[in-house]
């Protein structure tokens, strides 16, 4: 699993926190269990992406830990393979695609680990499968949609076997059909690897295990989807919004209280209750 | 009649081995004070549409006219149609350039000659109208602000020149919900209190249901529907043809009338589907 | 959409024995005729020389079509170092027009230099048409890898490279997007003196800096995700080898190349 355990973090020189509000994270208490989807949510601004990057080492905590599966990430002997292990997959697809073609690309990761030449190709094979990427790999990169590019993101970070899959926002800067295709891939992968989803669309929460919420650099709720949705007014303050079936139902509720005793978060269950309710 | 294109046809690399045709035969009418949003999957030719509204490009065949006036491709008039018809890009804020707010918001304006008082009054006016504090942001560096800020500050840099129409390609691309609303929100209010038309270019029929008026769907080069709102949030089968998804409300009354639920057509938001719905639950229901 | 036009580079993906040679093979080759070219002073010299590239480059089936394509650009270069050399070079005046002459000295001189020129083009020309961006870094870090020992920086080198050719197309998009925003607003790349036009680039080039900027933040931090620590320890996917026929085409190039420098300092 991850870790946060009382993890504070502020960008500064020194150790000192200057003023509170600089205070991008405050005291964080989290737990990535493994073999778990878990979605978090916040507004841009709340700390999210901060976060993301705490889960391999590419910050440290100025106060508490983050420990994966035992190991500290600032113990400078553990944070490589602790960056094998967590892969990470950013919100720009452009800048994260650094060679000429999608196969080179792919490669890249298993060749900083020093995988032996015969072993690389078989995890290239393997990775663009599962992202569906195949008959992509002479491409060059900036022939790809931006839901394309992501998952070749995706397949170099999968080509490195982690047991973690970080999504940093991945999906923020895709049109509808690239976030369609990365959510697919994401109830494809989840199962065989624990996947930490960082997002504002909170419709992409809605088949979770759990639900983060995140608001000015603190977790403000944690649970099941239709535990918090509920907490309706408290999710407009947090910036966020309801998917519109939740919506619906949340404003009906308030005229028929014995509608939808758990808010439903697909547009069948909304039917469905309605009419078991006439 | 506004904006008018009339037969347009436009291809990029055009007479070489790349020639790829963006629009076909495409014959529009903007009238002053519409809302329209435009929608349709990547590549069907929105963003080289608009594009034509503001001579940024020009047809390759047909015409366009900007207030029954052809554009021509030289002359000292398309810096006119520029300042009349402005166009914000999507992730508008990759290009800005000045050291201060004011600087890079007054950059369109100087560029037509504007200075003096009436340069300060109308940067003051365009930060405003995006929600901005001209007082505490004016003489700070745009690069210092967040990103959401960064955004409304290339918006008013096109709005200081005193448009007439605004035309925003995804102007919530990236944002978070509580962004979304303030822009989708702020230019409402610019059409409510200045009659600046509004066109807007989106993905997202849900997005385009809280401020388009009419909606034109964009297939391959060519406008497949064109019509008010309402009407085309009632045709969701003919809009999945499109490769768009239809909008969630459409969906769920889609789904209520197979189950017997006379829901009406056309309903744009999660307040109007829940008005129907709790009409029907008292009156009728679930076969 | 300008970047769609556009492949890494001008490789062209077609089969032949060029296409096949090992990269590093194929940079020798360049680089032993461009020195060549600096050496010999006769024009029997650069008769055998061109035909030997002209050979080359049908060995590489590579349409005529695309050779022509690539000195285009450098069309006004010719011009501008004819005309130099042409009315600069003292000599045996054989036209007159008030201050201007032409002599006889300039004016073969010219037409030496714009030869020189354009067969140093379409050797690089050769290379770049029949060598993949992926190939061309893989050569010239493998070239450069024995020289690791000094100190010299060369799989450093070679990301570097590799980067800047993946990202030309990209900033060339974003170069043209920029340009028409802030034509949007009123800017002009067109029209004015030439310090004027200097002037009116900044609104394309702080932007392009900027983002620039931040795509190297990004992506170095993308590639520490993805364990990259420099060359240490680094496996590769690709491995190169040396073939017969990679042999046989360095050594013949190094024959002829030998017997032309021959017959250039001693016969001619």
């Amino acid at each position: 699993m991850i870790e946060f355990d009382g993890v504070s973090f502020w960008f500064s020189e020194d150790e000192t926190l200057i003023e509170k509000k600089d205070e991008v994270l405050h005291n964080v208490e989290l737990v990535i269990p493994k073999g778990e989807f878990v979605v978090l949510l916040g507004r841009n601004g709340s700390g999210k992406s901060t976060l993301a990057k705490h889960c391999n080492g590419l910050l440290l905590p100025k106060k508490g830990t983050v420990n994966v599966d035992g190991k500290k990430t600032n113990q400078s002997e553990f944070l490589w393979d602790i960056r094998q292990k967590v892969g990470l997959v950013f919100q720009n697809p452009d800048n994260q695609i650094i060679a000429t073609t999608v196969e080179e690309d792919v490669a890249f990761g298993p060749e900083n680990l020093g995988v032996p030449q015969d072993e690389i190709r078989k995890r290239i094979d393997q990775a663009l499968n599962i992202v569906g990427m195949n008959d992509f790999r002479k491409k060059e990169p900036h022939l790809l949609s931006g839901g394309q590019k992501q998952r070749v993101a995706i397949a170099g970070v999968l080509a490195m076997q982690p047991e973690y899959l970080v999504l940093d926002e991945a999906t923020s800067m895709l049109d509808p059909e690239g976030r369609n295709e990365i959510m697919s891939l994401i109830s494809q992968l989840r199962g065989s690897i624990t996947i930490f989803h960082i997002t504002h669309y909170i419709e992409e929460a809605v088949d979770a295990d759990r639900v983060i919420i995140m608001d000015q650099g603190q977790i403000v709720a944690q649970g099941r989807p239709t535990d918090i949705f509920n907490q309706r007014d408290q999710i407009y303050e947090w910036g966020l919004e309801l998917p519109l079936v939740s919506e619906t139902a949340w404003i009906l509720r308030s005229r028929f209280p014995e509608l939808f005793p758990s808010l439903p978060l697909q547009a069948e269950e909304l039917v469905a209750a309605l009419c078991s309710f006439v | 009649m506004f904006i008018r294109l009339e037969n347009v046809y436009y291809s990029y690399f055009q007479n070489t081995p790349f020639e790829v045709q963006a629009l076909k035969n495409v014959t529009l009418t903007i009238d002053r004070g519409e809302s329209v949003g435009i929608i349709g999957r990547t590549g069907c030719g929105k963003s080289t549409l608009i594009q034509h509204f503001n001579a940024l490009l020009f047809p390759a065949q047909g015409s366009v006219f900007i207030d029954d006036e052809k554009v021509q491709k030289k002359g000292s008039r398309l810096k006119g149609i520029r300042s009349k018809i402005g166009l914000v890009f999507q992730y508008p804020e990759h290009q800005i350039f000045e050291e201060t707010v004011f600087d890079e918001v007054a950059f369109g304006p100087r560029n037509n000659g504007v200075s003096g008082e009436s340069l300060e009054v109308t940067v003051k006016w365009a930060l405003e109208s995006v929600g901005l504090d001209y007082q505490e942001l004016n003489k700070k560096n745009p690069f210092e602000l967040s990103g959401g800020q960064m955004r409304r500050v290339a918006i008013a840099s096109i709005l200081s020149m005193r448009p007439e129409a605004l035309i925003l390609d995804e102007p919530t691309a990236g944002l978070d919900p509580e962004g979304k609303r303030l822009i989708l929100g702020k230019l409402k209010s610019l059409r409510e209190e200045n009659g600046t038309t509004l066109i807007l270019v989106s993905h997202s029929m849900d997005d385009l249901a809280m401020i388009a008026e009419r909606i034109i769907v964009m297939d391959k080069g060519t406008i497949g529907l064109d019509g008010p709102v309402r009407q085309i949030f009632s045709q969701g089968e003919v809009i999945e043809r499109y490769g768009i998804k239809p909008p969630t409300t459409a969906q769920i009354a889609e789904l209520l009338r197979k189950k017997g639920f006379d829901i009406g057509e056309g309903i744009l938001t999660a307040q109007e589907l829940s008005e129907q719905i709790e009409e029907k639950i008292l009156n009728g229901g679930c076969q | 959409m300008l970047g769609k036009s556009i492949a890494i580079g001008q490789f062209i993906p077609i089969e032949s024995p060029i296409h096949r040679l090992d990269p590093r093979v194929k940079i020798l080759i360049s680089a032993i005729l461009i020195v060549v070219l600096f050496i010999v002073k006769e024009w029997l010299s650069f008769l055998f020389i061109g035909s030997f590239i002209i050979l080359l480059t049908i060995t590489a089936r590579i349409p005529i079509s695309y050779i022509g394509k690539s000195l285009k650009p450098i069309l006004f270069l010719l011009a501008f170092t004819l005309v130099l050399q042409v009315f600069f070079t003292p000599g045996d005046y054989i036209w007159e027009y008030g201050v201007l002459h032409v002599s006889r000295e300039g004016l073969i001189r010219g037409l030496f230099i714009i030869v020189r020129l354009c067969l140093l083009i379409l050797c690089t020309a050769l290379l770049t048409l029949t060598t993949s961006p992926v190939e061309l870094t893989d050569g010239l870090e493998s070239l450069m890898s024995p020289f690791k020992k000094w100190g010299f920086p060369a799989h450093e080198l070679a990301m570097m490279m590799t980067i800047a050719i993946r990202f030309i197309p990209t900033l060339m998009e974003e170069a043209d997007r920029i340009i028409k925003a802030q034509q949007a607003r009123g800017a002009d790349f067109e029209s004015g003196s030439l310090i004027q036009r200097a002037k009116n680039l900044i609104p394309l080039l702080v932007p392009l800096f900027i983002n620039s900027f931040k795509r190297a933040d990004d992506l170095a931090i993308a590639m520490e995700s993805r364990c990259y620590r420099g060359g240490i320890g680094r496996s590769r996917l690709r491995i190169l080898k040396l073939r017969k026929a990679d042999i046989l085409f360095l050594s013949i190039t190094i024959i002829f190349i030998t017997m032309v420098i021959f017959l250039s300092r001693f016969i001619w």
